[in-house]
């Protein structure tokens, strides 16, 4: 799963939300890491719905626009909870690790001096 | 209709007929929401994702020198309308026009999912929903 698409299903964890809201609250989720597109989105939308993953909550008129709000569905939070499952995993094969002798800012120094 | 909401309008031209349809209105919306007040342009990033959204979405079959040209030369007759030389300048409008072109190859002799109708929709400028439904149905 790429990232933008971890932070879409991600921004959703806690209800539906509308496009812009999306954008907004994945790049605050990801520390401003995550600046998605406009179009960019719709396109992760349609993808992400045509998967089963997301599904279209509402729809209502604002400003004279149709506004859609998009929600998890099982199947979506399953996949985000494997996916942030597998990442915890491969993180704590480095950060569960102490630093073994020889391969730390001292030890290389002393390789080479 | 706000000059903003014209160029934005400009650049879903990228999506095919039949998907501006469905999510135009919507994207748009967010579009809005998503630029800066007092820009008459979205944010460069909003304008890339559209583009490159339109081509990933289209079909990539290989451009059409005449189909090109005349993009081309309707988006050159368009600069001047489009917002007083603001920016994004020329060379964006071209990109919009020849991403276009990409997506949408009609005179490839491939007229069976609809490009002709797209073509016509965007150039020829019959509403989309004037062409002859049988060439628009996607298998």
């Amino acid at each position: 799963m790429r990232e933008p698409t971890y932070f879409v299903l991600a921004s959703l964890l806690d209800g539906p939300l509308h496009g812009y809201a999306i954008i907004k609250r994945a790049e605050d989720m990801s520390g401003g890491r995550v600046r998605l597109a406009t179009g960019t989105l719709y396109t992760a939308l349609d993808r992400l719905t045509a998967e089963g993953l997301v599904r279209l909550v509402s729809e209502e008129t604002v400003a004279g626009r149709i506004r859609r709000s998009y929600g998890l569905t099982d199947r979506g939070s399953a996949a985000l909870r494997a996916e942030a499952q597998r990442m915890a995993e491969a993180a704590s094969l480095v950060t569960g690790k102490a630093v073994a002798p020889g391969t730390g800012r001292l030890g290389r120094r002393a390789r080479t001096t | 209709m706000t000059t903003l909401e014209r160029h934005c309008q400009l650049l879903l031209r990228v999506y095919p007929a039949e998907y501006r349809d469905v999510r135009g209105e919507e994207i748009i919306g967010t579009l809005l929401e998503a630029t800066p007040p007092g820009r008459s342009w979205p944010r460069l990033r909003d304008i890339w994702g559209l583009i490159f959204g339109g081509l990933r979405g289209g079909e990539h079959t290989a451009g059409v020198l005449p189909i090109v040209v005349a993009r081309l030369a309707l988006l050159a007759a368009l600069v001047p309308l489009a917002g007083g030389s603001k920016r994004p300048s020329r060379g964006l409008l071209l990109l919009v026009g020849l991403s276009q072109s990409f997506r949408s190859s009609p005179a490839s002799g491939r007229h069976s999912r609809g490009q002709r109708s797209e073509f016509s929709s965007f150039w020829l400028s019959p509403p989309a929903s004037c062409g002859p439904s049988s060439t628009r149905g996607r298998p």
